[in-house]
């Protein structure tokens, strides 16, 4: 499994190189603005930065789907498919290597963001009414939501579950196209209809979940949730690999 | 070595290891290559090559030790008689050939009179 | 060792293959022969797994096919198939992380033969080159069965000669050897036994010199008799 995942990772190097040298770009921009005290590098630098966070999570969030469909719709699918590795062992070394890319993206972006925040505030006070403000924007959002570590940790393992979740889901919907809806007309529309309607019926389910006096107790019993889904969809995914994909 | 492809190859090649036994450059007792090593000499099929060790010991051309090898007849009659059975296919072949040209024996024989060399 | 029991594959309305049933043995060199479309390759590519048969079974030794079997079965497509960021080196380090019957010192003697170094990105590769980089990472392999699907394209005389002798090294008696070809008389003296394939059906399946023999014909002799215009062959 280890040598797959190393391969996944090395085909989607690329891709994150670009995001990396792109936020390297703004971040310079934005420290001349700090230190130079200069207003528009400043202002320019948060603006880059907070595009280069975005979309990079964006695309981080569906790289591997992206490639599950390169890698089955193209002639690079022998590589993996002449190899002795089960459906099973493909897929989930693919949703293991992206689901670790976008934490360490997240926490990557969230640390930097953190970082140039602090240094605003040593230079400016302005720092500190900010993240006042940020208090009271979550407070107001529930009011059990702290900044923490406990909280923060579970909260990252809920998002990280709720990823895997949505990709698997993703995987679903390509093997699809190119299994059971294979060669039938609009079968990517039909799969990204699948995909949408089977998301929203988990936003459905996460509603109706009674909400919980600790916080930490409500983040487990959605990331379990979300567990049982990508374990289920990873199973229905793999098997229909196994069976019924011909490449 | 040039094939003629729709008569069976295992007879051309054990042809030419005949023709290299007349001529010496095989000697009488030597070894001759291993099956795989004909078959990657001659470009043929290792289960040719088998075949074209087993038609020359049929034939007495040839005789494997256990262990050791296939070794050409140290025979030197075996070797006499085999330079005339090859000279006879070669006769055969021509005399087929001028019949059909519509030449006599004697014209021929006149031909090779005629040539140099 | 590799048997196919009326293996059928229909893409929507056309038919590729059609109840193929034969049975391959180690020890031998098959020439799977036939026009562009008569569905050698799809037939390949379902005895190595790649493909799903719409009915009917590949089996291997002795059972269904299944994913272990991908350890002792090679195949070698005639399109390129390696990721486009790989160097030649690459590639063999992926079939030695993922196949253990790959040996490297084998890869770096077949890449001298075929004048192929490490450092060379396989996406700047020419047709030639990238048709000799397949058959040396595919025949670096000990696989039980290695089927080769137009090997010959787009490569060289001289170095044809040296892909017909890595050949014939290949044979074992506990191998199966594969060969499509378009090139029938480059196989002619090589293989043992050729699989006539035509419009997804199995044609003829002839020992070579025994057709020699009583027909006294060559391959490509039988190849026109078959697929030939007049076309009153029967199978």
């Amino acid at each position: 499994m280890n040598k797959l995942i190393k391969y996944e990772f090395r085909k989607s190097l690329f891709p994150k190189l670009v995001i990396l040298a792109a936020t390297a770009v703004v971040e310079i921009v934005y420290l001349v603005g700090v230190f130079g005290e200069y207003e528009n590098p400043t202002f320019a630098g948060i603006l880059g930065l907070v595009f280069a966070a975005v979309a990079g999570l964006t695309y981080i969030g569906i790289e591997s789907i992206v490639t599950l469909y390169r890698d089955l719709t193209t002639k690079q699918s022998y590589m993996l498919f002449m190899t002795p590795n089960s459906s099973y062992k493909i897929l989930g070394a693919k949703a293991l290597e992206n689901g670790l890319s976008i934490l360490l993206a997240g926490l990557f972006f969230g640390g930097l963001a953190y970082f140039d925040l602090d240094l605003l505030e040593k230079e400016r006070s302005t720092f500190a009414l900010i993240k006042e403000q940020l208090e009271n924007m979550l407070q107001s959002i529930d009011s059990r939501l702290s900044f923490s570590t406990a909280t923060f940790l579970i909260l990252l393992f809920m998002l990280l579950c709720s990823l895997i979740g949505r990709i698997v889901i993703g995987y679903l919907a390509v093997v699809l196209t190119c299994t059971v809806l294979s060669g039938k007309k609009g079968a990517a529309f039909i799969s990204l209809l699948v995909y949408i309607a089977i998301s929203i019926l988990i936003g459905f389910l996460m509603d109706k979940i009674p909400a919980m006096d600790s916080i930490n107790s409500s983040l487990l019993i959605q990331s379990c949730i979300y567990l049982g889904i990508s374990i289920v969809f990873y199973v229905i995914t793999g098997w229909l690999m196994d069976k019924k994909l011909s490449v | 070595m040039k094939y003629t492809t729709s008569t069976p190859i295992y007879m051309q090649v054990a042809d030419s290891v005949k023709e290299k036994i007349v001529t010496g450059e095989i000697s009488p007792g030597e070894k001759l290559p291993s099956g795989r090593d004909l078959a990657l000499a001659y470009t043929i099929n290792p289960n040719t090559a088998a075949r074209v060790y087993q038609i020359l010991e049929q034939e007495q051309v040839s005789f494997t030790k256990r262990g050791l090898g296939t070794f050409v007849t140290e025979d030197p009659e075996r070797i006499r008689l085999l330079r005339s059975e090859m000279a006879e296919q070669l006769l055969d072949q021509f005399i087929n050939g001028i019949e059909r040209l519509g030449i006599t024996k004697e014209e021929a024989i006149d031909m090779i009179k005629e040539k140099e060399g | 060792m590799l048997e196919s029991k009326e293996v059928t594959k229909v893409f929507g309305r056309k038919t590729a293959v059609d109840h193929i049933s034969l049975k391959l043995d180690p020890g031998h060199i098959y020439a799977m022969l036939g026009p562009n479309g008569s569905g050698k390759t799809t037939w390949m590519k379902m005895a190595a797994g790649l493909i799903k048969p719409t009915s009917g079974e590949i089996w291997y030794n002795g059972h269904p096919l299944e994913i272990n079997s991908r350890r002792e079965i090679a195949y070698m497509s005639t399109e390129p198939y390696f990721y486009n960021w790989m160097r030649v080196s690459d590639v063999g380090k992926y079939y030695q992380d993922f196949f253990s019957d790959f040996s490297m010192d084998r890869y770096k003697e077949l890449l001298d033969r075929m004048e192929l170094t490490g450092d060379l990105k396989t996406r700047s590769l020419s047709s030639g080159m990238m048709a000799k980089l397949k058959i040396a990472v595919t025949m670096a392999r000990d696989a039980r069965v290695i089927m080769l699907d137009e090997p010959l394209n787009g490569i060289d005389l001289l170095a044809r000669d040296q892909i017909m002798t890595s050949i014939v090294e290949t044979v074992s008696s506990d191998r199966v050897l594969l060969i499509s070809s378009h090139l029938v008389e480059e196989l002619e003296t090589v293989a043992d036994y050729a699989v006539f394939i035509r419009q997804g059906h199995l044609a003829d399946f002839r020992e070579l010199e025994e057709l020699r023999m009583t027909e006294g014909i060559s391959v490509a002799d039988k190849y026109r008799q078959i697929y030939g215009a007049g076309g009153e062959y029967h199978e």
